[in-house]
């Protein structure tokens, strides 16, 4: 799955439009958070979703692949709010459904939903480094970007030995059956830990050669200057969204 | 013979436990360096030959400063190396490494990125770290991944990355580590290709290689390392033609050399430049 996320972060029709894809992203976060939950959120979730999808042109079932976790994260998360607790005299505690409580669960759900949402997008719309470029502009500590880039490169290169390891663990009958999978996984976890380890003083090692003093500098390429109606464009569908949300508020719930 | 960019003396090296592992599974210390003493001139291709565990991949970090030697001294245009930090930027400035698995030096999200990290770590302004950065993936014929992330790299592309990453610090010593395994045999002759038009620019080159062939057909001078030492150096014909020396050596006379050798017993041929080198030369030669 982050494999295929990554491919269309650099593949998709918008992946050099940054600042746009940045603004849109930041924005609908902020509009699936403040907003009211419905429409706004749902709205939110709407336009993300559609603007990845036919806009950028990203596979639905990739997108869908990336807000299927966080969907499930989500559901278990809300699942509890429909549920209240009371003591009882007779029972000594009593478990009901909540009516507040399902009010409470699907703002709760929308709004997140929303949310999610919008860091999908940037996600499959925006490749990281490009993403890494914008905050290196914006100023962020370069110890964050140390980490983010870090991090980046490792799951990868993890990724790719994991894969390795269970492929020949499969291929000497590994995973037959629960017991040799459940043994096979411990084994595969340990020996990461120890190639973890080995690939960092590598690194180090590798690094030291072109002059690591515990900083990773390193240059952007020059990024590609945001359109100014392109913004315009997306700031003003955003305020649509804005009065539309807080016309339904003072309209329709009064 | 030009002027010597790198010496080194007496160089000692041992992997810390070693010593106790290798007295537990007879003496041999794989991969440390014992008493070993090189010379390597100016704008030389010199190729280092040896099996398995000789000592090549260690020879080579202590080379560009990487490792610290237990003993012994390397001096750098006649003058002793040190591990200060003033002392390892000279260091890496004039001598770069470029090591056997590209993963190992390649740590940033996109290919532009991971080549203008050893510029900028040298001080040098933006726009100079831009322009070599732009030269040295050109120079590769890989200015086209410029924005790619490193991790969709194949094999040959990500060693390319590797060496644009050493060579736009402008290195007057270039060390590569068996740059050519792995590597099928259009990336070989697009790599040789490349080590052609480096050395054309007056770079020195160390290579540290098993294949044999190619330490014929590319190299000035070969030296051959066994256990932590040199045990022969001298021009490729010469030292890997002697089937016995290089038996002893664990490596395989070349087969453009065997070929020559069968080429004579059998058709007389002869040559005064001493024998050929390549596949074609031989070719040549039989035609005439």
């Amino acid at each position: 799955m982050i494999q295929s996320l990554d491919l269309w972060a650099n593949a998709n029709r918008w992946h050099d439009r940054v600042v746009e894809n940045g603004v849109a992203a930041g924005g609908w976060l902020l509009m699936a958070m403040l907003l009211p939950p419905f429409p706004g959120a749902l709205i939110v979730f709407f336009i993300a979703m559609t603007t990845a999808t036919v806009g950028a042109g990203v596979p639905g079932r990739v997108v869908a692949g990336a807000m299927a976790v966080p969907c499930v994260f989500l559901a278990v998360g809300v699942l509890p709010l429909l549920w209240s607790v009371h003591p009882s005299p007779d029972t000594g505690l009593v478990v009901e459904f909540s009516r507040a409580g399902l009010a409470t669960a699907v703002a709760t759900g929308l709004r997140s939903l929303g949310a999610t949402s919008a860091l999908i997008f940037l996600c499959v719309t925006t490749p990281l480094s490009a993403q890494m470029g914008l905050l290196r502009q914006w100023h962020v500590p370069d110890f964050l970007l140390d980490i983010m880039s870090l991090t980046y490169r490792l799951i990868f290169l993890f990724d790719d030995v994991l894969e390795r390891r269970i492929t020949a663990q499969a291929g000497r009958l590994g995973y037959r059956d629960f017991r040799t999978g459940f043994r096979s996984v411990s084994l595969v976890v340990a020996s990461l830990f120890v190639h973890t380890l080995a690939r960092a003083q590598a690194m180090e090692r590798g690094l030291a050669g072109r002059g690591y003093d515990g900083t990773l500098r390193v240059l952007d390429r020059s990024p590609r200057q945001p359109q100014t109606h392109r913004l315009v464009g997306i700031v003003t569908l955003q305020g649509l969204v804005v009065v539309f949300s807080l016309a339904w508020e003072v309209f329709f719930r009064g | 013979m030009g002027d010597t960019v790198l010496e080194v003396k007496d160089l000692h090296y041992r992997y810390s436990g070693a010593s106790e592992l290798c007295q537990r599974c007879g003496g041999h210390r794989t991969g440390a360096i014992d008493g070993l003493d090189l010379t390597i001139v100016r704008g030389q291709r010199l190729a280092l030959l040896g099996a398995n565990g000789a000592g090549k991949s260690t020879l080579l970090q202590l080379l560009n400063g990487t490792l610290r030697p237990t003993r012994g001294t390397v001096l750098l245009e006649g003058l002793a190396t040190d591990h200060t930090r003033k002392g390892l930027l000279r260091w890496r400035q004039k001598v770069g490494l470029v090591f056997q698995n590209a993963d190992d030096q390649l740590f940033a999200a996109t290919v532009f990125q991971d080549v203008s990290y050893g510029p900028l770590n040298l001080g040098l302004p933006e726009v100079e770290v831009r322009s070599r950065t732009e030269e040295a993936l050109s120079f590769l014929g890989i200015a086209d991944l410029a924005d790619s992330p490193v991790h969709t790299l194949s094999g040959g592309q990500r060693k390319r990355v590797a060496i644009a990453g050493v060579m736009a610090m402008r290195p007057e010593v270039l060390i590569l580590d068996e740059p050519t395994a792995g590597l099928d045999a259009l990336g070989t002759a697009q790599f040789l290709s490349f080590l052609e038009r480096l050395s054309a620019r007056g770079t020195t080159i160390v290579l540290a290689i098993h294949d044999t062939d190619l330490a014929l057909a590319w190299a000035d001078d070969v030296a051959v390392l066994m256990h932590g030492r040199v045990v022969r150096r001298g021009a490729p014909p010469e030292v890997l033609s002697d089937q016995e020396f290089m038996t002893g050596a664990h490596l395989r006379v070349p087969l453009v050399l065997e070929g020559w050798e069968w080429a004579t017993r059998l058709c007389g041929a002869r040559t005064t430049d001493g024998p050929p080198r390549t596949m074609e030369q031989i070719f040549r030669l039989l035609q005439k």
